[in-house]
């Protein structure tokens, strides 16, 4: 066999085993979505059927009118989308900062924000949890809010690329031609740091969408819950009616992987970045 | 019998065709430079002849063995990559070894063949640094060391000397040219450096735009460029090249701006053609048939003396083996040996004998 | 002058959200640390300071070294399924770089991680299920029993561990990738010419060669597993809601004994405790990059 019909021997097996891993990966994904279109009956059948013999609507139809589900949407999305502004702004302003302005102080703050950059929030979210309740901001997006306004890896990775690609001379320049601090960082930093920004919007994102163990006590009031909590609960109050368990689930899953799919250049920028950090 | 013998090679990358129909012969032993201008393939063939890369057509032959379709490591070669290639994570000798170690060498075996291979190339004080820790030239034994401790029939060059600085790359030339001497294998050695090929092979080969210009022993290539091409590569300074026009009969090269050089012996030429004038056979006279330039620029060198002049209107460079001070812009007269004109078709650019 | 202007500027610029950072994250990480060594049970004005006590008490607590074994289990179990698992995987999928299926491969093996934790965590309570499960079905298929997946003390720990690399595979491969795409090309054509097979070449070279990128994978998928909540929190009963075992896991322990035992200042010390759990993994990891990047 000639050296490159061996390559394309061994390509094709290696083509077949990653197809086939992939697949494997998927299934049970591919399985829950199967299971929201099966009857309630055909749930409790053994063995279990792969795909729905009578397949129906009816899950999906309930989730959405009888369910808290679509509010729950709501709520995520609420929080998210607020979650994502704040620490897109905060993290922008602070990262620029930290970046051109190289103070003794603010060093010191740049440390700090490190410091606690490691430390999960699950180690310090009980004496948050309080403060949240002493603000009567208790089963509300304000309250998720407040675990959810920055992100110190987002002020470094600014950081990181503000030192990287904004130039000290563009700025002394805009300085020189008299533009104040505020318009230099609206119209010249800004601009410069789209891609990260995107980076990490999508991040931020998907941190706070989802949150589990934040939202899990913060909201005890079935109407706010976030989409995970909701979801999560939902077993004990449908708890036997597993198709629409599958259905809701499902129902939450799919955007999320469609937003991935369609934004997966600036999801896989933002992860990528975060493991390059060292 | 560790001949190499490349016939009627093609290669191309998706649509585009790098190498158009190569064929030379690489006698055993013999050192062997492949030389040109960047982009004109001499490294896609050396990774042809290593495996890295497939062959489009034709075939490749190591003594009386087809070797289009062996595996890299069954060709028996070794190559030293312009970067080294060092395993940074590997200790020199460790580096040295990994090819034995591959082979399942017992570790006495391997501990010899590093120690030895180590002391010809006198590394052998450094086999428990790692690669960053070696200076550029050490690096350069290191991956000469593990190409050798293969005891392949035929060693592979990708520019290796490229790296390095002004005189370490005239050690090493040396350096090189010894060992081949002492190990007498069969190496081909990619340059865009035509003085390292000329001074360390024993046949070049030139090549331009995937073709092959001309093979010859370095003086053949020097004396007798089969076109214009290779009279320019060859040589430094490049020579340079001016229109001149003759006619049958008679005596004399005519330039643009009228000036006459005398024709080379022989010639019957007659029409528009292009002529060579070598730097370094460009002196100063006066008697006999001369020719007057406008100085340019002036280099002193301390023995010698670079001159850009301009003559019938083209820029002519001149190098004499005196020091002479000239002021810018001032005319001086030359004078050149006909037979040392050299004379090329102005259409084909192929030499015509003289 | 401008140099005084500039400072000011900085200062006022990032005081908004250095403010907000106090709040949110400085005051109660101290808050948390001053919490440990007091007694707090949420009702009375009283929290008496008790030193060390609540430490003392954790580690005589069968519950909170269920929580920390299980933890511990699980964090350790993930990671070392992932890291071999993503490594290899990474390794072919850059090895079929030119495939036009690449794409695909990585989007697909991403996915799992994009997935919010709880419908992944539901997708496999069904194939969990002890009675209603595919994976038992296809086991009695097999021949051989069906288990009780969720049930069974180590068997669900299992479960969680599978879980948590299943969903954790994909950005291990993420990040190995790009280790893959910064190896050195021509590193790797010296070993092949030395004699290296594929398989060889992965051992002796790109293994060695990934270490820090092992390091840090690890390092994250560890401390990732010490935080784990949600898996457990739905694997915690069957899909028909018995109540199944669920899997004590740190954080989980830390909220019920804040919110249901009223003993808040013992679950902040069992949050310092996480806390120094992944401090010494975190210092462990730099230690190690130091090492090699040192001599």
């Amino acid at each position: 066999m000639s050296a490159t019909d061996r390559a394309r021997r061994t390509n094709f097996l290696l083509d077949v085993t990653l197809f086939v891993i992939c697949i494997l990966l998927l299934t049970p994904l591919i399985l829950l979505i199967a299971n929201g279109f099966k009857t309630p009956q055909e749930m409790l059948i053994w063995p279990p059927t792969l795909f729905p013999k009578d397949p129906t609507l009816e899950n999906f139809h309930k989730v959405f009118t009888e369910t808290p589900l679509l509010r729950w949407m709501l709520n995520s999305f609420l929080f998210a989308i607020l979650s994502t502004v704040a620490i897109v702004a905060t993290s922008a302003l602070a990262g620029y900062i930290i970046g051109k302005f190289p103070f003794r102080t603010i060093n010191i703050i740049f440390i700090l924000f490190l410091a606690t950059a490691i430390i999960p929030f699950e180690v310090y979210m009980i004496p948050l949890y309080f403060q949240v309740k002493a603000l009567g901001l208790l089963n509300s997006v304000g309250g998720l809010l407040v675990g959810y306004l920055v992100m110190s890896f987002g002020i470094f990775l600014i950081r990181q690329n503000v030192i990287a690609s904004i130039p000290d001379e563009l700025l002394e320049a805009a300085r020189i031609d008299g533009a104040g601090e505020l318009w230099i960082f609206w119209y010249v930093v800004l601009p410069l740091l789209r891609g990260p920004l995107a980076a990490l919007a999508v991040l931020a994102f998907f941190q706070a969408w989802t949150a589990f163990a934040w939202p899990i006590i913060v909201m005890t009031r079935k109407k706010s819950f976030t989409i995970e909590v909701g979801l999560a609960n939902f077993q004990s109050a449908y708890t036997v009616d597993l198709s629409l368990l599958s259905a809701a689930s499902a129902a939450v899953m799919v955007p999320s992987v469609l937003a991935f799919v369609l934004l997966r250049r600036n999801f896989v920028e933002g992860i990528a970045a975060s493991g390059m950090k060292e | 019998m560790a001949t190499v013998e490349i016939k009627e090679l093609h290669k191309s990358f998706g649509d585009v065709e790098i190498l158009h129909g190569i064929s030379f012969t690489i006698p055993d032993g013999a050192f062997v430079a492949l030389v040109g201008p960047s982009g004109c393939g001499k490294s896609t063939i050396l990774r042809l002849i290593a495996g890295l890369e497939e062959i489009t057509s034709g075939e490749i032959y190591i003594g009386d063995n087809i070797i289009n379709d062996v595996e890299p490591k069954n060709r028996n070669i070794a190559m030293v990559f312009q970067n080294y290639a060092l395993y940074p994570h590997l200790t020199v000798a460790q580096n040295m070894g990994f090819s034995l170690k591959l082979l399942k060498k017992s570790k006495a075996e391997i501990e010899r063949a590093v120690q030895h291979t180590a002391e010809i190339l006198g590394v052998n004080k450094l086999l428990h640094r790692l690669p960053k820790q070696l200076s550029g030239g050490q690096r350069q034994r290191v991956a000469m060391g593990r190409a050798i401790v293969r005891k392949p029939q035929v060693f592979l060059f990708d520019e290796p000397l490229s790296n390095l600085d002004a005189k370490l790359r005239v050690q090493m030339r040396a350096e090189l040219k010894a060992l081949h001497r002492r190990l007498a294998t069969t190496t081909v050695y990619v340059t865009h450096d035509q003085i390292e090929a000329m001074t360390m092979a024993d046949i070049v080969v030139v090549m331009r735009d995937g073709n092959v210009e001309q093979v010859g022993r370095p003086l053949e290539l020097y004396d007798k460029p089969v076109n214009q091409f290779v009279a320019g590569f060859i040589g430094s300074p490049a020579m340079g090249f001016l229109p001149a026009t003759t006619k049958v009969g008679s005596s004399e090269m005519v330039l643009s701006d009228g000036q006459v050089l005398s024709k080379p012996t022989c010639a019957a030429l007659d029409g528009g053609y292009i002529i060579g004038l070598r730097p370094e056979h460009i002196q100063l006279g006066g008697n006999g048939a001369s020719f007057k330039a406008t100085i340019e620029a002036s280099e002193q060198t301390g023995s010698e003396t670079l001159l850009l002049a301009r003559l019938a209107d083209q820029e002519i460079t001149i190098l004499l083996r005196e020091r002479f001070d000239t002021p810018i812009g001032d005319v001086q007269t030359f004078v050149i040996d006909p037979t040392a004109v050299q004379v090329f078709d102005s259409q084909t650019g192929a030499r015509l004998e003289t | 002058m401008l140099r005084r202007k500039q400072f000011w500027f900085a200062i006022m610029a990032i005081l908004p959200t250095f403010a907000i950072f106090g709040w949110v994250r400085l005051f109660p990480i101290i808050e948390t640390l001053r919490l440990s060594m007091h007694e707090w049970n949420l009702l009375s004005k009283n929290k008496p300071f008790v030193g060390f006590q609540n430490f003392i008490e954790l580690f005589g607590d069968n519950q909170f070294m269920d929580a920390l074994t299980n933890t511990a289990v699980i964090a350790f179990g993930a990671m070392a399924v992932t890291i071999p698992m993503s490594m290899v995987l990474a390794a072919i999928i850059y090895h079929r770089t030119r495939s036009r299926f690449s794409g695909f491969y990585e989007t697909a093996v991403f996915i799992p991680h994009v997935v919010s934790l709880v419908p992944a965590a539901m997708a496999w309570k069904w194939i969990f299920d002890a009675k209603l499960g595919p994976l038992n079905a296809i086991i009695m298929g097999l021949g051989g029993d069906a288990l009780p997946w969720l049930f069974d003390p180590v068997l669900s720990v299992i479960c969680i561990i599978f879980l948590v690399s299943w969903q954790t595979l994909g950005y291990g491969v993420l990040i190995y990738l790009v280790g893959f795409r910064n190896l050195p090309k021509s590193v790797f054509e010296a070993a092949q010419l030395d004699g290296a097979n594929g398989f060889q070449s992965f051992l002796y070279m790109s293994v060695p060669l990934l270490k820090p990128i092992t390091l840090y994978v690890s390092v994250v998928t560890l401390i990732s597993g010490f935080n784990v909540y949600a898996q457990a929190y739905v694997l915690a009963s069957d899909t028909q809601g018995a109540p199944g075992r669920q899997v004590r896991v740190l954080v989980l322990d830390m909220l019920e004994n804040s919110f249901q035992n009223f003993r808040v200042g013992y679950a902040a010390a069992e949050a310092v405790i996480l806390l120094s759990i992944v401090l010494l993994l975190t210092m462990i990891q730099f230690g190690l990059i130091r090492g090699k990047g040192g001599r």
